[in-house]
């Protein structure tokens, strides 16, 4: 880097993303001259190979410092862009942050994704900060999201995470995350990056190896996440296996960590809690509970090496119930399937994409019960029918530790 | 008499040269066959602990090997059935390295015959085993697969997959011990002709509606996505 140094590395992983970059350098740039006037910084494009002009709109993009009432910097922002190596995903991209991070002698990181709509300079505050003036290690972001969104986050990952590590951080895969330069080099010495952690798995990992690995954690509130339209070629079952995978891989790598925890206990969080505004989102639950039907025609044999008897049977009766208003996935038995599922990765019953495929259709049937039952909520009652979910998951985790 | 006298014993001298040279060649017949024996058992009580150790009946289940078994018209359970054919294999092969050591034309033959046949025999066993495994789990993937893209019939697109293997691997397997090899490949090739052009008649004529209905499903599918984030 011909000497180059910055106290902050703010990272944005990018695939043809040339529509919305310029709009994420911007406000990265602006939030930096903004809060950190006085900090060398820079910001690294990790671009997975675009074929439009993602690399070039990061490099070109020009920030009016005036029309936001900003003093001139001590020191300029400098932009790399660089191609990242190994497999094509975001996992290889944040490595090579990591890595950059590590080369620039970093104290504070941060990434963002290249997507994002909703992003303003006041972001970079709340994910830098925590780790320059309060010497946090870890921060995850914390949203306004539709009640629809984020389902796998709210029936898995969420409340898994908090039931094993007793640590209440709402989103673990939030996609945005802050960082210190330290907690960056313990992710680069880890060697999982032929695993799903290169790819979709990557935010479970960061989020789990900072609570598991001791370091200082919490949580920024940065409002509403609008980001551009999902890519329609992203494989839901295998966004679903990269992300469930990495869990259950890292629920068996850090069994020591979270054999004795019990209950749990909020994170320090920062930033402005605000009432945001969130987009309306269209769902076609009649696709998933056909999903879930389909699967409970064909798959009880597969289920059959997981679960037990009595949650076949009771797989059975919900799907008896499809079209109608009665359909309903009771949350005790999702609770207890994802913990069979858990106990049966543990004890390799199933190959590890067979286990995960097979929980595609259950996880759409709870999916479909959840959007139907909060129909008529509010985002609030949404969210308390959330963190029910969650207790349910802390009370029965003698459950998963007696069958581990 | 005389003459008939000699004859008489130049015979018996000629027996009992000959009872001489064979006496110890059936001595050792026996001892091969007595070590034979004594191997084969050691073996076998050798399995029976390994097998109880590593639960391969457990195994078994949980891969289908037993109801594959069962299905056969083998009513033992796999690691008797297992141990058992290893037994008599060791058994055979004492046996008739045993014979073999007669020094007979007949036997040595017949012992060569059978000692050049022994890889194929071993080839062919390790190709439907390891075919039965493979079959299990890809069959299984495509029922996955199938469920995944919504198909409602997945099952029967599994059952097909996995009948397909089996027939290729027993196919591969008769075609290892040199089981009338051209008769395999032709019934091999009729069969599957049969399934392509009776699967291509049904899905194109008699399964017109079906053909429609998956179409339709899949522009629908395409056209119908959620707006959600599911992270």
């Amino acid at each position: 880097m011909g000497g180059l140094t910055a106290e902050i590395v703010v990272g944005i992983p990018s695939y043809n993303n040339s529509a919305t970059i310029s709009r994420v350098v911007e406000a990265v740039d602006a939030g930096l001259g903004k809060y950190f006037p006085n900090e060398r910084a820079v910001i690294v494009n990790s671009d997975g190979g675009s074929k439009d002009s993602t690399p070039e709109e990061v490099l070109h993009t020009r920030v009016d410092h005036r029309a936001i009432f900003l003093t001139h910097r001590l020191y300029p922002v400098n932009r790399i862009t660089t191609p990242y190596h190994g497999i094509p995903g975001k996992g290889s991209a944040f490595r090579t942050i990591f890595h950059l991070a590590g080369t620039l002698g970093a104290k504070a990181c941060c990434v963002v994704d290249a997507d994002l709509r909703s992003i303003t300079p006041e972001w970079i505050e709340l994910l830098i900060a925590p780790v320059l003036k309060e010497n946090y290690d870890f921060v995850a972001p914390l949203y306004s999201r539709h009640k629809y969104d984020g389902t796998i986050t709210n029936s898995i990952i969420y409340p898994v995470t908090r039931a094993l590590y007793g640590t209440r951080i709402r989103q673990p895969i939030g996609g945005e995350f802050g960082f210190s330069g330290r907690l960056a080099s313990h992710y680069l010495s880890q060697n999982v990056w032929d695993s799903d952690v290169a790819r979709f798995g990557i935010d479970i990992w960061m989020t789990t190896e900072a609570i598991a690995g001791g370091f200082k954690v919490c949580q920024s509130y940065l409002g509403a996440k609008i980001h551009d339209p999902k890519d329609p070629g992203a494989d839901l079952k295998d966004m679903f296996t990269q992300v469930v995978g990495s869990l259950m891989s890292l629920t068996e790598k850090h069994y020591d960590a979270w054999k004795g925890c019990a209950g749990s206990s909020d994170v320090p969080t920062f930033g402005f809690k605000y009432s945001a505004g969130v987009e309306p989102v269209r769902v076609n639950i009649e696709r998933m509970i056909n999903a879930f039907r389909v699967g409970v025609k064909n798959l009880k044999d597969v289920w059959a090496k997981v679960v037990g008897k009595d949650a076949i049977a009771a797989f059975e009766e919900i799907s008896k119930k499809a079209g109608t208003p009665e359909f309903h996935f009771p949350r005790e038995l999702w609770v207890r399937t994802v913990y069979d599922y858990l106990m049966a990765y543990h004890h390799k019953k199933l190959p590890d994409d067979h286990l995960l495929g097979s929980l595609v259709p259950l996880y759409f049937g709870k999916t479909a019960s959840f959007f139907l039952e909060a129909a008529e909520y509010t985002n609030e009652e949404a969210e308390a029918e959330v963190e029910r979910t969650a207790e349910e998951y802390e009370n029965r985790k003698k459950y998963l530790l007696d069958g581990w | 008499m005389e003459r008939l006298k000699n004859e008489f014993i130049a015979h018996l001298n000629e027996f009992m040269d000959k009872a001489a040279d064979f006496i110890p060649d059936f001595i050792v017949m026996v001892v091969i066959l007595a070590a034979g024996l004594f191997v084969a058992w050691a073996v076998r009580l050798a399995m029976t602990r390994v097998f109880a150790a590593i639960k391969f009946d457990d195994w078994a289940d949980e891969t289908g090997i037993s109801s594959a078994l069962h299905n056969a018209g083998i009513r033992k359970p796999p690691s008797a059935f297992m141990i058992l054919s290893v037994y008599w294999l060791i058994v055979v092969m004492f046996f008739m390295a045993g014979f073999a050591s007669l020094g007979l034309k007949v036997t040595d033959t017949l012992a060569s015959l059978f000692f050049m046949y022994l890889p194929r025999f071993f080839s062919a066993v390790l190709i439907v085993i390891f075919g039965y495994l493979f079959a299990g789990f890809v069959s299984r993937a495509a029922l996955l697969t199938a469920v995944n893209a919504g198909i409602e019939y997945s099952k029967l697109v599994a059952a097909a997959v996995r009948i397909f293997i089996i027939i290729l691997v027993f196919a591969m397997a008769l075609e290892q011990l040199s089981i009338a090899p051209r008769i395999v490949f032709a019934a091999f090739s009729i069969f599957f002709g049969g399934i392509s052009l009776g699967l291509a008649i049904a899905f194109g004529y008699g399964g017109r509606e079906i053909a429609k209905k998956l179409l339709e499903y899949i522009v629908k599918k395409e056209t119908e996505k959620d707006d959600i984030n599911m992270l």
